[in-house]
Formats: C-alpha cells, structure tokens, sequence
C-alpha cells in the first residue's frame, strides 16, 4: 500500500455481485497522485461497475473508494464534484451547442455565468472545437462528438478524471489531439485511463492494472510487466500445415528453458533473449519435417501479449 | 442559479425540438375547431320530425279545430331566452322516413300525432269519458338529444292539450338557467374539457424532458453535479407550466374565435390552468419513473395518457362511482386525476361564472393531489433513475 500523501484514489476491498455473479472481487489498489493509470481487462472483467463504484455512482457491496482521502459515497450532497467522467458511450446533449453544453455543465459545478464562459472557452480550445462551438451536439462527427465527451468532464477541473474508452472511433489526429491533451492534464489531475487499446495504453500509462473476474491480476509499470512475460523478443513463426502434432510435444526438448510459448493450430510464438541463436535452429526443424514456412516475425514484447497471456485467448460477453 | 440555467437549458431544448412542442400547442386548439364543426356554437336546436295524421273537428258553426298543427305550431315557436328556436320542425309524410332520418342522425324526434288528436281532445272538453289520443316521440334512448328534446316537447305538449281540453296543469314549471341566465351550447359545455385536453398534452413534453436524460444517460452526467433533484423539477416544472400555460391559452383563443364567450374570470381561469398544469407535471414524473427511453414514452405513455384524458371526462361523462363526501361535496372515483377537478373547476368558472370560494373544493383537490403526486413520482423517480444500486 502507498503512503496516503501520494495516494489519489484508494480502493479498499472492492467488491459488488449481480445475483450469483460476483462483479468484482476484493479489489484492492492505488492509484497515485498525477499518474496517468491504465485500468485495463477483457469484456465482463468488471472494469465498468469498477468504475461506476469509483466513481459514486454504485454502491459497492463492500469495501470503500476514496479520492484524495475522502470517501467516495454515492449521492453526496455537494455532488462528486472531485470527480470527472467521460463515459464510455458519447454522453452529450444532441440539441444544445458545444459552447452551450459546456456552460451549462459549468453552471451545474457551482461556477458563476461568466467562469463557466471563460471554462467553455479554454476546453474549446484545448479540444480543437473552438471553430464548432456553435454548432448543435447532434450535428458533430463521431470524433468531435468524442472530444466534447472528454470536455463535458472537465468542466470543474476535477482532481480525478475516469476516461472510459476515452479514443474509440478517433482517426489518427484526433487521437493524437486527445493523447497530448491526457498528458497535459496529468500534470495536474490524476487520470485513470480504460481501454482495450493496449497500444494507447502502453504509450500513455505510467503505471497498469488488469483485472479478469474481478479480481486484480497485475499492477506495476509498462516495463516490469513486459518483463513479466520474459527479456527480448517475441518470436513469431507461422506454418501451412497443422503444428499441433507434429511439432509440439518437440518444443521442450527444442527450447529448453523458454518460459513463454504459446503454439496454436498453425503458429509458433515464443519469447528469448537469443532470438537470433534459436531462428536458426527452429527453421531448421521445420524444414526437417517438412512443413511449409509461411511466416517468421521477431518483434519486441507487447502489453497485449502479457495481456493475452494472464486472460487468456478465449472470447468474453 | 442551477435552476435558472437548467430552465434556460430545457428552454432551447423545448425550442429546437419542436415538433414535439409544436404537437403540444395544436392539440387542443385542433380539438376546438374539431368540436365546433360537429357541434357548431349556437345554442342546442332539436331536429324535430312530425308525422301528422291529425283530422280537424268542424264545429257546428263551421270552425275547423285541428289541435296537431296548433301543437306543430307551438314547437316552431318555442324559443330559448336568448331568443334562438328550441327545434327545427320538419314534418314527414310516413313513419318509415321519420325513421330513417332518425337513425342517420339527421333528426332526434319523431312525434307521431295521431288522426283523432284533436277529436278526442274535443271529446274530452265536452266530458264524454273519453281518453285523450296519445302522442308518440319515436328516437334513439341512448341519444342525449332526444331525451332533451323529449323533455322540452312533452313540457310544451302537456300545456297546449291541457288549455285546449280545459285542464288545469298539476304544476306549474318554471325554467331558470345558472349564470347568466343564458343555455350554453353543447360546443361551449365542451370548451373546459377543451381546455384541460390542452394541459394533459404537457405530459408529453414534460416527460420527455425528464426521460430524455436518462435515454441519453445526460443523468449521469446530472447526478455526479451539484445539482439536486429539486433543482432539477422545479426547473423543469417551470418550463411546463410556461407551455402549458401557452396551450391553454391558444386552445382558448381559439374557442374564442368561433364564437365561444366566457362569462367568468381570466385570472381565476389561469390559475387553475396553471395548477392543473403543474399536476400533469407531476404525474409524467410518475411516467418518467415508469420508462427508460423515448421510444416507451411515446408508445406505452399513450396509455397515460388516454386514461387522463377519458377519466377527465374531457371527452365523455363517466358513471359516477363516490369515494367520500366532504364538507357536503362528493369527491368521485375520478377526481383522483387532478385534471377531473379542472375540468370542473372551468366549466363553473367559464360557463357559469364561478368565483373563487365556488371553485375552492375543486382548487384544494388539485393542490393536495398535485403534492401527492410529485411526493410519490419524485420517490420512484430516484428508486428508478437516480439511485445508487
């Protein structure tokens, strides 16, 4: 557990269960002050009722949510004005402006008329809408509409700010728009990112949860959780013919003292720090066997195959 | 202040989409002018069908009494204070026309006079024993016209053969109207059901404004603010009881406009207007609670929707089912809809000229069930969509 005075968000003993299905499970993290957080996990791991009690708007059946050491209860009377969320799906007003949506929110935080102005006008210049900020929400592309999103968040200038999928359906430039724009903002708001895009995660995250069931099942940086999954490269070699037979129960014997191979109907992938001593040796198998090379691939480790190695490939909900 | 902008929010919302504000508007001005074109405005004038078969009695010194067209003639001439014919008299020349005219609704009554009406009225008058001819009203009994028409013919019957048999009237009836003493016509009985319709349409629009956060899952976006329930439906309230407040007042210049004349106060008027619209807020708070998306209001709201609008009674009496009596007054089945009550509350103040003490228990009602009804819509509304689960 981190010292408190670092702590923006703690999470103590989480838990939350659907009739016989239990949501999340004992979850216990921190999450530290001005970190950019990847909270990541597959369909149904619980990330979204995580952050629903997170953020007060479910009321956990156990454990305790605080943010900057104060509790985090649902309904409060002053509001959750602490918080900051840009929810999954586009949650904006489809008949008021930008400017319009922006003031208002302004003016649902407590903000006198001419801060709540002079607010919509820096968030529509930080999220490039300051040319559409008079035009209606439902006229706006999906990407715009995305950014508004964002916006709508943080209007009060919360202390923590919850992105949920905060980049889905962004072509390039926005999406490099709005990463530069999470990063500026961690220099003064902790923010606490959800995605599947393991991508935008590893460039943005300082530090990275998943959770699968529930239940945490890592949390540490990008690197150390790479390095989880073994030192070097990842070694990808890809066969006409159906390897599971004929080349798998030769693997041990093969790569002795490799930790991580994965090997499916017509791929073989792995991890060493010898890549370019072993290549060699399994193409040469190969070709002794006689299958048919399609493929060979060295690339560095990614967090989706630590990702995919701790949840499995099996499709979710 | 949080009221005051979220007001100004609903406002341009109300304004921009306003196919459903629009739809709002028109309803009960479409229903006047609907109402008017069935009924027209004058005062009620009776079809009246005679078939007359009388035969006249030649007297002695060569006089031809026929009583059937004096009576005919005492039905043309009957008039209303205001000076407007009762019937329209049309005689037919068989039963079988009377009775077709009859079921098209052309006509209300049919009188049949029989060919020794006037025979044994004479015969009577000279105390022979005889029995007076019987006249025959011939109608539909499910029809209110004819039993209205009915009621005035027979009157007016009974007093011409009494004074040509020489009888004495057991009673005498004197008929004095309420208010000013003028017969409203059945277009301007209609006109505050008209009136209550307009309001009932502010579930719509209220509803929607409430739904519609939640469809658009906005809510959540509410709730995590400062803004507290209260701020919320009072601005929204604020909102309504504007358009509602702007339907009934087009729905009575359009009553206006073919003719229909209030006898009663405008401001005592409004503020049953108002209170009625601030109680159909209150009960789309319910519909809101019951629904998730626009969709569902705007096809299982209708449901609502109608119930108000039949149980108002703003399109047909109701058989009166009495729930209590109260200082003398009988509360129905129905005044649980506080749009029951308005539509009360304005036919006494427009048609009758009603002052504020005459439309106090109906007033009181709507003001105790309006709170009613927010209290309860206001706790389901939060247990449904605001709730922490």
């Amino acid at each position: 557990m981190e010292s408190s005075a670092r702590v923006a968000l703690r999470v103590s003993g989480l838990t939350k269960s659907y009739k016989d299905v239990r949501a999340v499970d004992g979850l216990s993290l921190d999450v530290r002050r001005g970190e950019i957080f990847g909270f990541l996990g597959p369909n149904g791991a619980g990330k979204t009722t995580t952050i629903k009690m997170m953020c007060g708007l479910l009321r956990p059946d156990a454990g305790s949510v605080t943010v900057n050491g104060a509790e985090v209860r649902p309904r409060s009377r002053g509001g959750l004005t602490t918080i900051g969320l840009s929810p999954q799906s586009i949650v904006i007003w489809e008949t008021l402006t930008c400017r319009e949506q922006l003031e208002f929110m302004g003016r649902m935080y407590g903000l006198s008329r001419a801060s709540a102005q002079a607010k919509s006008r820096e968030l529509l210049d930080v999220f490039g809408l300051q040319d559409k900020r008079n035009k209606l929400g439902k006229t706006l592309s999906g990407g715009l509409q995305r950014r508004l999103n964002i916006a709508l968040a943080l209007v009060h200038d919360p202390e923590i700010l919850f992105l949920d999928e905060s980049q889905a359906g962004l072509d390039p430039q926005s999406r490099i728009l709005v990463r530069d724009t999470i990063r500026s903002l961690a220099e003064k708001t902790t923010v606490v990112l959800t995605t599947h895009d393991m991508e935008e995660a590893e460039k943005l995250a300082d530090r990275i949860c998943i959770i699968d069931r529930g239940k945490l099942l890592v949390l540490d940086t990008v690197s150390n959780i790479k390095n989880r999954l073994g030192r070097g490269d990842v070694v990808e070699v890809e066969i006409a013919e159906d390897i599971r037979a004929s080349l798998l129960p030769h693997i041990p014997a093969l790569l002795p003292g490799t930790p991580s191979i994965a090997v499916t109907e017509h791929t073989l992938s792995l991890v060493s720090d010898e890549a370019g001593r072993i290549l060699p040796e399994i193409l040469q198998v190969i070709k002794s066997r006689g299958l048919r090379l399609e493929h060979v691939r060295v690339r560095k480790i990614t967090l989706e195959d630590v990702f995919i190695q701790l949840t499995g490939r099996g499709l979710r909900e | 202040m949080r009221i005051a902008a979220y007001f100004q929010k609903t406002f341009r919302e109300n304004i921009r989409e306003w196919k459903i504000l629009i739809l709002a508007l028109v309803f009960g001005p479409f229903f006047v002018y609907l109402m008017y074109a069935y009924f027209g405005a004058a005062t009620p004038s009776y079809n009246l069908l005679v078939l007359d078969g009388d035969k006249p009695v030649v007297l002695p010194d060569g006089r031809a009494l026929r009583s059937g067209e004096d009576l005919r003639r005492q039905w043309t001439e009957a008039k209303y204070p205001d000076g407007k014919p009762v019937f329209k008299v049309q005689p037919v020349g068989g039963l079988e026309e009377g009775q077709r005219l009859l079921k098209s609704r052309e006509a209300d009554i049919l009188i049949v006079i029989p060919p020794d009406f006037t025979r044994s009225i004479q015969d009577y008058r000279n105390k022979t024993g005889a029995a007076l001819s019987p006249l025959k009203n011939i109608g539909d009994p499910s029809s209110v016209r004819f039993t209205v028409a009915s009621a005035f013919a027979d009157y007016i019957s009974y007093a011409a053969v009494a004074s040509a048999a020489g009888l004495e009237l057991p009673a005498a009836v004197e008929f004095q109207g309420i208010g000013s003493g003028r017969s409203p016509s059945d277009f301007e009985l209609y006109v505050p059901a008209l009136l209550v319709l307009a309001v009932i349409m502010v579930l719509f629009t209220a509803a929607a404004s409430i739904i519609k956060e939640v469809d658009k899952g906005t809510i959540t976006r509410l709730v995590m603010s400062k803004l507290r329930a209260f701020d919320f439906l009072a601005a929204i309230s604020l909102n309504q009881v504007l358009i509602g407040t702007l339907a009934l007042a087009l729905t009575y210049l359009s009553a206006l406009s073919v003719g229909y004349r209030s006898q009663g106060s405008i401001p005592l008027f409004l503020l049953v207007g108002g209170l009625a619209t601030l109680s159909v807020i209150a009960i789309s708070v319910f519909v809101a609670a019951l629904m998730r998306t626009i969709f569902e209001l705007l096809t299982v709201g209708v449901f609502p929707f109608f119930i108000l609008m039949f149980f108002s009674e703003s399109m047909f009496p109701l058989p009166r089912f009495t729930l209590f009596r109260l200082a003398g007054r009988a509360f129905y089945a129905n005044d649980i809809l506080p749009t029951s009550l308005a539509v009360k509350a304005f036919n006494k103040i427009l048609n009758f000229n009603a002052g504020l003490g005459e439309v106090g228990f109906e007033l009181t009602g709507i003001i105790v069930l309006t709170a009613v009804y927010f209290a309860g819509g206001l706790w389901f509304f939060y247990r449904r969509h605001l709730r922490p689960r």
